[in-house]
């Protein structure tokens, strides 16, 4: 590895500079990057460049989609259907986190090279970010679906910056909300929600999972969310817990949540 | 027995109607599994996770994970209960379920290749309780504490109405780990060394061994509405996130 223009590809981190610039980077990868980094200005430039993408991709929001189009979506990211399009890409089942982003290594440096070439041009570098934000959402939802919590909660802390952004990320969240074995993960999801802009669709995603959650600590931070995120259909779904849920904590919390709803002045709710 | 495939035998495993007492593992053991739950309907699967095993549910396997069944009072006599566990094998995963409600307490002796991974999900009841595994440890359960000793490699916990004790000699780097539970404490001990980002609400009294430095960015979209707001606090330097979340008790973070 050196500063040389002759040195070779396969002597740069790859997908480690990806997850480093995604802070997804294991301590040992990342003191490896680091001291690549000090004697390498190809890849000091290419971590600059990366982290203007990322920056990028998370400054822009996304607009609520028409409901027609979130079921579609939501349809989608919990069909069987979806796998195919992840394996063409060629992701390892045992790794599709750091797999899925050696595709976004080879976009980024692409994108690179059209920079370098002085030919970025607007529209293709355009195609090409969204090609990255692509591979990444596909990498998120493939890693939502590893047997190994560990990995699914690392999907989540992926994924929960683009919540707002992609209706795939959002969907694969709801389904894991519904679906994922996991009281630590579904936890997850809810942090994510909570950290990202306000989605209408999400919201109601959560109040429907509410009464059928398993675990009483991941039914309290539901219904400190959907109190909080103001949707007035709540309050009857938080009535409905105050008095039938089986836990006389989630009872007390269902009704202190409601009482909040019920003094909420009108406009407040997104 | 070949080295690289060293045969485990266990802890205890307990379905009991009172405190389950805990059997540790023998020298020999490499991983050790005890669960306790004290509620006759309740059902508990333990489900290992590893390259090339086979399965059988006899007291002389020799295969790579094994289970056996028996009253704890009886162990001395190697008493074995029979037609209890029922046990499912799909690629590399064993699976393990009782096959009917027990009545009384017993325990489970279970085997597992070092390094496994191991799921645990207990149900309504009850002490889990886990020594010395190497690898992973997921236990997910219910009005019951949890607690995994001188394990190795990751945990992952979720359980209401009980407290949380893990306590980790090695931590396998560059993964999450969270502890969540309701009604309950949570004890965390972990190694010196160890780089983390503890997410935690600042509702939640924490009180820690370890200097702790916030690592909230500026900017950064933390929940500023909803329940409370999530610290951020980098334990040496900061790492892989672990996220701890009781809602009525307190959190300590102890130094190895």
């Amino acid at each position: 590895m050196s500063d040389s223009p002759e040195g070779r590809a396969s002597d740069h981190p790859g997908v480690e500079l990806v997850l480093f610039a995604a802070d997804e980077a294991t301590p040992a990868q990342r003191a490896v990057i680091r001291e690549h980094l000090g004697r390498c200005a190809e890849c000091r430039a290419s971590l600059h460049e990366l982290r203007d993408t990322w920056q990028e991709l998370d400054a822009q929001p996304m607009a609520d989609l028409p409901e027609r189009q979130w079921q579609r979506t939501l349809r989608a990211a919990m069909s069987p259907r979806i796998t195919p399009s992840i394996e063409r890409r060629r992701w390892s089942i045992s790794g599709p986190a750091v797999a899925g982003l050696a595709a976004a290594v080879v976009l980024v440096a692409a994108l690179l090279a059209l920079a370098a070439a002085g030919a970025r041009q607007a529209r293709e570098v355009e195609r090409l970010r969204a090609d990255l934000r692509d591979t990444r959402a596909l990498a998120v939802v493939a890693m939502l679906r590893e047997p190994a919590s560990a990995e699914r909660l690392r999907g989540v802390a992926l994924g929960g910056p683009l919540l707002g952004q992609d209706p795939r990320i959002a969907a694969a969240f709801v389904t894991a909300l519904q679906s994922d074995p996991s009281p630590n993960v579904r936890l997850a999801v809810l942090d994510a929600v909570d950290g990202a802009p306000r989605h209408a669709q999400l919201a109601t995603e959560i109040l429907n999972a509410l009464p059928t959650e398993p675990q009483p600590v991941v039914r309290l931070a539901m219904i400190e969310l959907v109190a909080e995120l103001g949707d007035p259909r709540s309050r009857e779904a938080l009535d409905a817990m105050a008095s039938g849920d089986p836990d006389p904590t989630v009872r007390a919390r269902a009704r202190s949540a409601s009482d909040r709803l019920s003094v909420r002045p009108p406009g407040v709710t997104q | 027995m070949s080295p690289s495939r060293r045969f485990v035998t266990a802890a205890a495993f307990g379905l009991a109607v009172s405190a389950p007492s805990t059997v540790l593992a023998q020298q020999s053991v490499v991983d050790s599994v005890a669960i306790g739950t004290t509620a006759p309907a309740s059902r508990t699967v333990v489900a290992v996770r590893a390259a090339d095993v086979s399965f059988t549910v006899t007291a002389r396997a020799k295969a790579e994970v094994s289970a056996v069944l028996r009253p704890p009072q009886r162990r001395s006599s190697n008493a074995v209960l029979a037609g209890v566990l029922r046990a499912t094998g799909m690629g590399d995963t064993v699976g393990i379920e009782l096959a009917h409600a027990l009545d009384a307490l017993y325990h489970l002796d279970l085997g597992v290749p070092s390094g496994a991974a191991l799921r645990i999900a207990g149900d309504n009841g009850g002490e889990v309780r886990i020594e010395g595994v190497r690898g992973s440890a997921e236990i997910t359960h219910s009005n019951g504490g949890v607690t995994v000793l001188d394990a190795s490699g990751y945990v992952i916990v979720a359980t209401s109405n009980g407290n949380v004790r893990v306590r980790l000699v090695a931590v396998e780097r560059g993964l999450p780990m969270s502890f969540i539970t309701s009604n309950g404490d949570i004890d965390l001990t972990m190694p010196a060394d160890v780089r983390a980002t503890l997410v935690i609400d600042d509702s939640i009294a924490l009180r820690s061994d370890f200097p702790l430095v916030s690592a909230d960015q500026d900017g950064a979209r933390e929940p500023a509405r909803g329940r409370s707001r999530l610290r951020r606090l980098a334990v040496n330097g900061g790492g892989p996130t672990i996220r701890l979340f009781t809602t009525n008790g307190i959190v300590r973070f102890r130094r190895l």
